[in-house]
């Protein structure tokens, strides 16, 4: 499942349009935290991060750990600082009204998983 | 010039977190019984113990002098240290915060930037707490130091220097200072900031941080 196909069928909102998301490579994983440092040491390189966590630090992290995109959940909103930062980085953003819980249930459905065990 | 030790963040009773034994007058009989030559006192959000610890402190022989400190939770459930010159600057800076007395741990609405904003806006020293520990701390939550936050510290926890974390720290050009982040009073002074200075206090704490004047300050 792409990224685009992901926005469409969960209903997020792209909150970095200057950055195309359709034709991008397949998400098969993702992670859930609000906490950085945690998402330093355990998000699966490509996959989605799920978070609340709408400091301006999210971008410099996700960047570092490989991953395809942001979604911020239940409504948190980042100011534009960050989105811009994001297009500056290549990294897509996305938005959910959704709780993190809900969100990453359906992205279960929808076959995505969360890193490896180890 | 004297060398001081400092303890530069200690709780109170009323930190609802705290040891119900962190009265007043039982910090300042325990800090003048170690030796401690100055302490913050910062509780969760609120600054309303500063006065009673200093009066208590001024009331015991050989009392530390006390700065008038909040431990804030910003927006991103990070701990930052404010001390301030006087007890109304830190009572002001806490009043912005508007964390209810019952939820005082809560998080305030305020993000770190605005947090060190708010803590300089009142003339205050901005710290990130226990940058060596996971939980509550600017890097636990943020996975690093943002550069564009201008703290005038960072504090290592006191199991941070035992551990030889403080090092790690170095690269970001600020003071490291560490302190006890004391619940109980068996814990005042486990953690210590050697303070080169004339005459203890919040000025003097500021040029020791910016060592400017021959001040300086060193983790014991």
């Amino acid at each position: 499942m792409t990224l685009s196909d992901i926005a469409s069928r969960l209903d997020l909102e792209v909150l970095t349009p200057e950055l195309a998301i359709e034709g991008g490579d397949e998400v098969s994983r993702g992670h859930a935290s609000d906490l950085l440092s945690d998402v330093l040491a355990n998000a699966p390189s490509g996959g989605l991060l799920l978070t609340t966590q709408v400091h301006m630090n999210v971008i410099a992290v996700a960047v570092h750990a490989g991953l395809a995109a942001v979604v911020f959940t239940q409504g948190m909103r980042p100011e534009a600082a960050v989105c811009r930062k994001a297009v500056e980085e290549g990294l897509p953003l996305l938005a959910s009204k959704d709780s993190t819980f809900d969100l990453a249930g359906r992205l279960y459905e929808l076959g995505l998983r969360g890193r490896e065990s180890r | 010039m004297t060398r001081i030790a400092a303890d530069l963040h200690v709780h109170t009773s009323l930190s609802p977190c705290a040891s119900r034994a962190m009265t007043p007058a039982a910090i300042a009989a325990e800090c003048a019984r170690l030796g401690l030559g100055m302490i913050a006192v910062c509780d969760h959000n609120t600054a309303a113990a500063a006065r009673p610890v200093m009066e208590a402190a001024s009331a015991v022989e050989d009392g530390p002098v006390v700065i008038a400190g909040i431990e804030i939770t910003t927006r991103e459930e990070a701990h930052v240290l404010g001390w301030f010159r006087s007890a109304e600057d830190a009572g002001a800076a806490a009043a912005e915060l508007r964390v209810e007395a019952a939820l005082s741990c809560a998080a305030a609405d305020c993000s770190l930037s605005e947090a060190v904003e708010l803590i300089h806006r009142h003339g205050g020293l901005a710290a990130a707490a226990h940058v060596d520990r996971r939980s509550f701390s600017v890097p636990g939550q943020l996975g690093f130091i943002p550069d564009d936050v201008p703290f005038d510290a960072l504090e290592i926890s006191a199991a941070g220097v035992e551990r030889g974390r403080a090092a790690a720290f170095a690269s970001h050009g600020l003071p490291l200072v560490s302190s006890s982040d004391s619940h109980c009073l068996e814990d005042l002074g486990s953690g210590c900031t050697m303070l080169d200075v004339e005459v203890p206090g919040f000025d003097e704490l500021a040029r020791a941080l910016g060592r400017r004047e021959g001040r300086g300050c060193v983790i014991a």
